[in-house]
């Protein structure tokens, strides 16, 4: 399964990119094996222990499948306000 | 009559923010009290002079996000009378400017107070916006922690 992803402010500054691609993921694959795999095929991007996995325009709970066609979002920890 | 304020309503703006404007919108002859709450720009932290700050959004999610904040809030308070709008800038904000208002309007005073601080607290804590202070001699993202 291929996957891509949109980044966001330090981590889209780290990436040096605006969207991330992966490939030959397994199905099934949890946000947590997501974000190992990421690591690993990323390790620019530095920790992801306190970044957040979004499906679409809802943060994904822990444990959540992720699918084809999904569309995902890193999000470094949010400072608005 | 119910109306989109009692749902709360929520702006992404890249023009300076109004908050008198912004309370008046709110604003209903049922309602006593109205909380308006305003962030802005420091001109120091982290011991630095901040220059500007930039502020980025994942805006496709802000609404939906922002619609479950206000869901949260009502459902703190389920039989209070609420009318709420939250404008929040985006892109570069100078210092001293406002880059967020929350207002709240109630029939009475505690229910706006504790809905206005609910609404900042929360947007704080899960609204998809990053605020990048930008000094003299370098830049930082608030909250990165990698």
């Amino acid at each position: 399964m291929d996957l891509s992803l949109q980044l966001f402010a330090a981590l889209r500054e780290r990436a040096g990119r605006p969207e991330l691609r992966l490939s030959g993921l397994a199905e099934g694959l949890t946000v947590e094996d997501l974000k190992r795999a990421l690591e690993r095929a990323h390790p620019e991007l530095g920790s992801l222990a306190h970044v957040a996995v979004v499906v679409g325009t809802s943060y994904a709970r822990a444990g959540q499948k992720i699918g084809p066609g999904d569309e995902l979002a890193l999000l470094p920890p949010v400072s608005g306000g | 009559m119910a109306d989109d304020y009692e749902k709360g309503v929520f702006e992404l703006v890249r023009a300076p923010l109004e908050p008198a404007a912004l309370q008046a919108r709110v604003a209903h002859p049922s309602c006593g009290a109205c909380a308006c709450f305003t962030g802005s720009t420091r001109e120091q932290n982290r011991g630095q002079r901040v220059v500007r700050l930039e502020y980025e959004a994942f805006e496709k999610m802000t609404g939906p996000e922002m619609e479950r904040i206000f869901e949260r809030c009502r459902a703190e308070q389920p039989a209070a009378r609420l009318r709420m709008l939250v404008a929040h800038r985006i892109g570069v904000v100078e210092v001293g400017e406002p880059s967020v208002v929350v207002a709240v309007a109630s029939p009475h005073r505690a229910e706006a107070f504790a809905a206005c601080r609910f609404l900042i607290d929360e947007l704080k804590r899960t609204l998809p916006v990053w605020k990048k202070e930008i000094y003299a001699d370098g830049a930082h993202w608030i909250g990165d922690r990698s």
